[in-house]
């Protein structure tokens, strides 16, 4: 379970997020949606602590996330991220990128990581690319390999952020359907994004967010079909 | 000034100079090992989070490179005896010219740090390598290729300054061929030949530092290509115009 309570992020000027409350059961599939600069990014990075609240708190189970001295191998180990910029290590094959973190992280032996590797691999179609360098990949299928490679790290949580905004409009489809098939899993899922037609088909829940407060929330059907809320109404108008 | 009898004399001098020429060898060797040392470690403390392991590394920096290097070295020889330190002239060679190229190893090290994207250190965050991990696994292993052209420039430049320690008596080449030509006058073999010693330990290293700057450029043109499969006409340009005018072009327009 992720506990979000009362979240502020200021940068110096800007107040990115104005008091967040949320909490995400395990297993629920969120889909965090909203105009740019709502926050959104700063939200979801809250959840792994790659953004430190300014003030507030954030749990995941037992973890408290916005401590100063937390583990970030604990929360690696509930937790993966995928970014919308793939950030794959490019100076390492793709069964490097995928194993790197499960054998120095994880502990697991090289052995068990690379069999899991390579089933991961074939599940996003890309078994037959191990041996490429990230800049031999084209865009979609880096995609693919850092959910690969966030997969193999056996998260409890998969964070998405943006996963397919840096993409050419023909690579989104096959990053989408590997994402579809997360939905699928038991696995705990928020994700950042803008592709509304997949937020309706695998999200339990869609959050929509504005100036860094989360404005509306619900089922798809709810926030997508039976809203009231002009804002919400005038962002549908512009993104469908 | 190149009489024959002249370049006979250095000659029979000339096993003294090759002595001389090892301790410069010696001390470059001594003294590059030093500066790399500390040019890592105070290279990752100025991108470390910490305040004051930058602030140190600030100070470093600032008072070895903003200060000539020859009054360093006279501080170490005239100064430290007076507070009980004496060293040979051969170690104050390593440790001066090890501490001085040192800071400017220590930037070469910073910048190639800070040139690899924020977007590398978050992934290895969000996987949980510790911070030595990550920068072992994950930084220095991209920056390497950044840092090095820099880096064999910097040997260049610290085997060229042990010359310095002719004025403090240091006995390495400068400092014997000096020696040779004040006492004889005989100074076109002295220097012509200390020049060319020089230059055969500089020169490789110059070289060196060309090449691993332009292999990086092929190397970045190259994945440029992988990138984008779908390539424009507007791409297609571009490397044909790289393709005429060399790397540098292309390098200063597809970074990031």
């Amino acid at each position: 379970m992720i506990l979000l309570e009362n979240v502020r992020k200021n940068f110096a000027e800007v107040q990115a997020l104005k008091g967040v409350n949320l909490k995400i059961e395990t297993g629920e599939k969120v889909v965090i949606i909203g105009p740019s600069g709502s926050g959104k990014s700063q939200l979801i990075r809250c959840i792994n602590g790659l953004e430190r609240p300014t003030s507030g708190t954030v749990k995941i189970d037992d973890i408290l996330v916005t401590s100063k001295k937390v583990d970030h191998r604990a929360i690696a180990k509930k937790c993966a991220m995928v970014f919308q910029s793939y950030n794959l290590y490019p100076h390492m094959t793709v069964l490097k990128n995928v194993t790197l973190a499960p054998i120095k992280v994880l502990g697991i032996d090289e052995d068990q990581a690379e069999a899991d590797a390579y089933q991961y691999l074939e599940r996003v179609g890309l078994a037959d690319k191990i041996d490429k360098y990230p800049s031999q990949l084209s865009g979609g299928q880096q995609q693919r390999v850092a959910i690969a490679r966030a997969l193999n790290m056996h998260p409890e949580i998969m964070l998405l952020d943006e996963p397919t905004a840096a993409l050419d409009p023909e690579m989104v489809k096959e990053v989408l359907d590997v994402i579809k098939s997360l939905a699928e899993r038991d696995m705990t899922v928020v994700m950042v994004t803008h592709e509304m037609a997949l937020a309706r088909e695998a999200a339990d829940r869609v959050i929509f967010m504005v100036n860094g407060q989360i404005e509306e929330q619900g089922t798809p059907e709810q926030v997508f079909d039976h809203t009231q809320n002009p804002r919400m109404l005038d962002f549908l108008s512009k993104i469908l | 000034m190149f009489a024959a009898f002249k370049w006979e004399a250095y000659f029979e001098a000339f096993p003294t100079i090759l002595m001389a020429f090892t301790k410069t060898i010696g001390i470059s060797l001594l003294a590059l090992v030093l500066a790399l040392i500390l040019g890592v470690i105070f290279g990752l403390m100025s991108v470390s989070r910490s305040t004051v392991l930058r602030a140190i590394n600030r100070v470093y920096v600032e008072m070895i490179q903003n200060v000539p290097l020859l009054l360093q070295v006279f501080v170490m020889y005239a100064v430290f005896p007076l507070i009980g330190i004496k060293l040979s002239t051969f170690l104050i060679g390593v440790i001066a010219i090890g501490i001085y190229h040192g800071a400017y190893i220590s930037e070469v090290v910073r910048s190639g740090i800070s040139s690899i994207p924020e977007g590398q250190f978050e992934a290895a965050k969000s996987q949980g390598f510790s911070y030595i991990q990550t920068m072992s696994l994950v930084i220095l292993p991209q920056a390497i290729s950044i840092i090095m052209p820099p880096l064999a420039v910097q040997a260049a430049n610290l085997i060229k300054n042990t010359s310095i320690m002719a004025l403090v008596a240091g006995g390495e080449l400068m400092y014997a061929t000096n020696s040779f030509a004040n006492s004889t006058s005989y100074y076109g073999p002295a220097y012509v030949v200390a020049a060319i010693l020089y230059f055969i330990l500089c020169f490789p290293l110059s070289r060196l530092a060309l090449h691993l700057e332009q292999n990086r450029g092929r190397r970045r043109v190259k994945r440029k290509e992988y990138y984008n499969p779908a390539m424009t006409e507007f791409d297609e340009d571009m490397k044909n115009a790289v393709a005429e005018e060399g790397v540098s072009t292309w390098e200063s327009s597809s970074r990031g």
